[in-house]
């Protein structure tokens, strides 16, 4: 019950805060970008090409800063403006608090990139463009993919960071990570490793990485898998296998578990303090 | 009594016949053998019309006679051996046309030359044609259907061994290991036929000048495996969709001097055009577009490509270990040239990273990294030392013809999901502002 009250009030919150305006207003002139840019090609969107490969690397550009920053600043923003602390007042519990939050950020997250996707769809009609149902549907739930995993690591962001700033630096911190220096990292420290270990510890930081499973399992989904080459054959049957979307969704509730379970904890240490 | 008698014998009379005659229609009156001797019989250059039927066995073409079959269907024999083939053909000059070969042996050997074999279908789990040191024969209109769904476990569709001077046309393969297989024969030409689901559509060994035209190549693991080849020609050909295996390519050129690859249009596969270890081969007027890599090129040199079309490939290209080679007038589409005395060209060169292959060579399981967002910055910390980069030093300003834009199927349902969308999205947004403008 307290968690869809939580919810609500976060949903009230989010589609009046100015960050979600701005970020309306971003997602929906990239999205619109997106679409000029293939109209410099003439390719659609079928199958994974030039133009969804440079789709899905555009929106890892943008969709999970955007999450960071949205996500990790409501939850700084109640601690700084004491609206906490008024809350804690209340019998809420933490998880429940924090599981409210996340339905709601999800909520306004949804309607942004809802509200992008069905603008490119609409004015990529109008425009004459190669735009198909099944290429603009692929890309939303990409978005989705990423936006419902990033969005567990901005809670943990917003429970550790005392102040926006703080969280501001530790979200582009975690984006610079995952987005940009992932190869340059990755290989670095691989390089280090017996070669034996690199292909088993590669797989293992992709799957802790949202941005990189996402784009690999989107990439496969698109038919585009044996672009990864003779090693990672049984990805590919795994995830174009039965048990490939389960174990996806599986996937996903452990992360948003853990997630939301590193926060609390984080979280009810301040409480204690505080 | 006798009445009852003489009606039993009646009913059971009839009951023969039409026993008799259902089977008459699945299997000939006349057995394989009777057949054999019609053929053995048979002058020089006559006619011989099989009659319609199921025959079991072996037939065996000793003379330069024309065969015809009329719904003639050969089969297997339950105790068949199986390196004897359905229908041998051991002679010069002979023809055969309008059969149907069928079941778990070799389908049709020829050893001779100046044969036809025309108009006939073979359905087999063994390789279905083989010429073997024959030269000048015709393979025309053959339909070739693989049993077996294990790719390890099936027969090659048309097999040349040791032959010279053959030509394979409009026919059709599907579901075999390779579909044309050439092995040291010289000046083979595969034309105008359709290969699908099989390994290797057209696999070349050793088979020089040959030629491989007008094909369509598809859904196969690689399309032309061209190798240990010289002076050969692939042009004209559509080769598509060769993507589902990890080691799929539409055309593999592997140590290969001196081939044309031609016009041809290489569409969705894995990697478009693999050229490893070849020198001095010409690639020109390709359509090479919506493959993951357009062209992957090592250790090869002196070969020169001029005027094709690079669009919509994940990666354009990537060479590493080549050098010398010319590239020139070539339109890639991710390429921001700038042409200053318009004629049509960049004045800007374009060149390709040699990095991410390098990378992928020296250990493959960075293959994962392949288009990932960071790569690119990656990329352009290795920028320094382009000496050795693939280089097009006069790209096209636009396409020499432009690819055929995909068509949008239900427009109105995705204008309408697409408002949905949007509806659904801003709205919540919209009733603030509202509320706001309302206070």
């Amino acid at each position: 019950m307290h968690v869809w009250i939580i919810a609500r009030r976060e949903m009230q919150l989010g589609f009046r805060n100015p960050w979600s305006y701005s970020f309306l207003l971003l997602f929906s002139v990239f999205s619109l970008a997106m679409l000029l840019i293939q109209s410099n090609n003439s390719m659609g969107l079928q199958g994974y090409t030039h133009a969804t490969g440079m789709m899905i690397n555009l929106t890892l550009y943008l969709l999970p800063m955007m999450t960071l920053l949205l996500g990790s600043f409501s939850l700084t923003g109640e601690k700084e403006d004491g609206s906490w602390h008024l809350l804690s007042t209340y019998s809420v519990s933490t998880s429940a608090y924090l599981i409210g939050k996340y339905l709601g950020l999800t909520a306004v997250l949804l309607a942004i990139v809802a509200t992008g996707f069905g603008l490119f769809g609409v004015v990529g009609v109008l425009l004459g463009q190669s735009v198909t149902l099944t290429g603009l549907l692929t890309f939303l739930l990409f978005s989705v993919a990423v936006l419902v995993l990033y969005l567990g690591l901005a809670l943990v962001v917003g429970a550790i960071a005392q102040n926006r700033w703080q969280a501001l630096t530790y979200g582009v911190g975690i984006w610079f990570i995952t987005v940009l220096a992932w190869p340059t990292l990755l290989i670095a420290v691989l390089n280090l490793l017996p070669y034996p270990a690199i292909k088993p510890t590669l797989g293992l930081l992709t799957l802790l990485n949202p941005a990189e499973l996402v784009r690999v399992v989107t990439v496969i989904k698109l038919g585009g898998g044996a672009v990864f080459g003779p090693e990672y054959y049984q990805w590919i049957d795994w995830i174009h296998g039965k048990w490939g979307t389960v174990s996806a969704l599986v996937f996903a509730l452990l992360w948003l578990n853990g997630c939301v379970g590193a926060a609390s904890w984080i979280w009810e240490r301040g409480r204690g303090r505080g | 009594m006798s009445a009852l008698r003489r009606s039993v014998r009646v009913i059971f009379c009839s009951v023969a016949v039409v026993v008799s005659a259902i089977c008459s229609s699945a299997y000939a009156s006349t057995s394989i053998s009777e057949l054999q001797v019609e053929l053995d019989r048979a002058e020089a250059g006559e006619l011989v019309k099989l009659p319609p039927g199921t025959y079991e066995g072996t037939l065996h073409i000793r003379k330069p006679i024309q065969v015809e079959g009329d719904e003639t269907r050969i089969i297997s024999r339950r105790d068949a051996v199986n390196e004897e083939p359905l229908l041998l053909v051991e002679t010069n000059g002979a023809a055969v046309r309008g059969l149907q070969l069928e079941g778990n042996q070799a389908g049709l050997v020829v050893h001779g030359d100046n044969n036809r074999i025309q108009d006939v279908s073979i359905s087999t789990g063994k390789t279905a044609i083989k010429l073997e040191k024959s030269n000048r024969n015709l393979v025309q209109r053959v339909r070739i259907n693989g049993r077996t769904a294990d790719l390890e476990q099936r027969g090659n569709g048309i097999e040349v061994r040791n032959s010279q001077d053959n030509l394979i046309e409009e026919s059709t393969l599907d579901n075999l290991q390779d579909g044309v297989y050439l092995d040291n024969s010289a000046r083979t030409f595969v034309r105008t036929n359709h290969i699908s689901n099989s390994r290797y559509a057209v696999h070349m060994m050793f088979s020089n000048s040959s030629e491989v035209a007008g094909n369509i190549l598809e859904h196969n693991v690689t399309g032309a495996m061209v190798m240990e080849d010289s002076g050969s020609q692939i042009a004209g050909n559509s080769i598509t969709k060769q993507a589902e295996h990890v080691q799929s390519q539409g055309i593999l050129l592997y140590h290969v001097q001196g081939a044309k690859v031609v016009r041809n249009t290489v569409d969705g596969n894995r990697i478009g055009l693999y050229v490893d270890s070849s020198t001095g081969n010409y690639v020109e007027g390709n359509q090479i577009m919506h493959n993951f890599l357009g062209l992957q090129m090592k250790d090869s040199t002196g070969n020169e490509f001029l005027a094709n079309t690079w669009a919509g490939n994940v990666i354009q290209a990537q060479a590493a270990d080549s050098h010398e080679n010319l590239m020139k007038g070539n339109y890639w589409e991710d390429h921001q040239g700038l042409d200053l005395n318009g004629d049509g060209h960049s004045e800007i060169s374009y060149q390709a990273s040699p990095f991410f292959l390098s990378l992928t060579e020296a250990v493959p399981a960075y293959q994962l990294f392949f288009q990932t967002p960071g790569l690119a910055i990656l990329q352009d910390l290795f920028t320094s030392g382009t000496d050795n980069w693939l280089r097009d030093e006069s790209p096209l300003m636009s396409p020499a013809s432009r690819g055929v834009r995909e068509k949008t199927s239900s427009r109105g349902l995705l204008i309408g999901i697409s408002l949905l969308l949007l509806g659904a999205g801003i709205m919540p947004f919209g009733r603030r502002i509202r509320r706001r403008v309302q206070r």
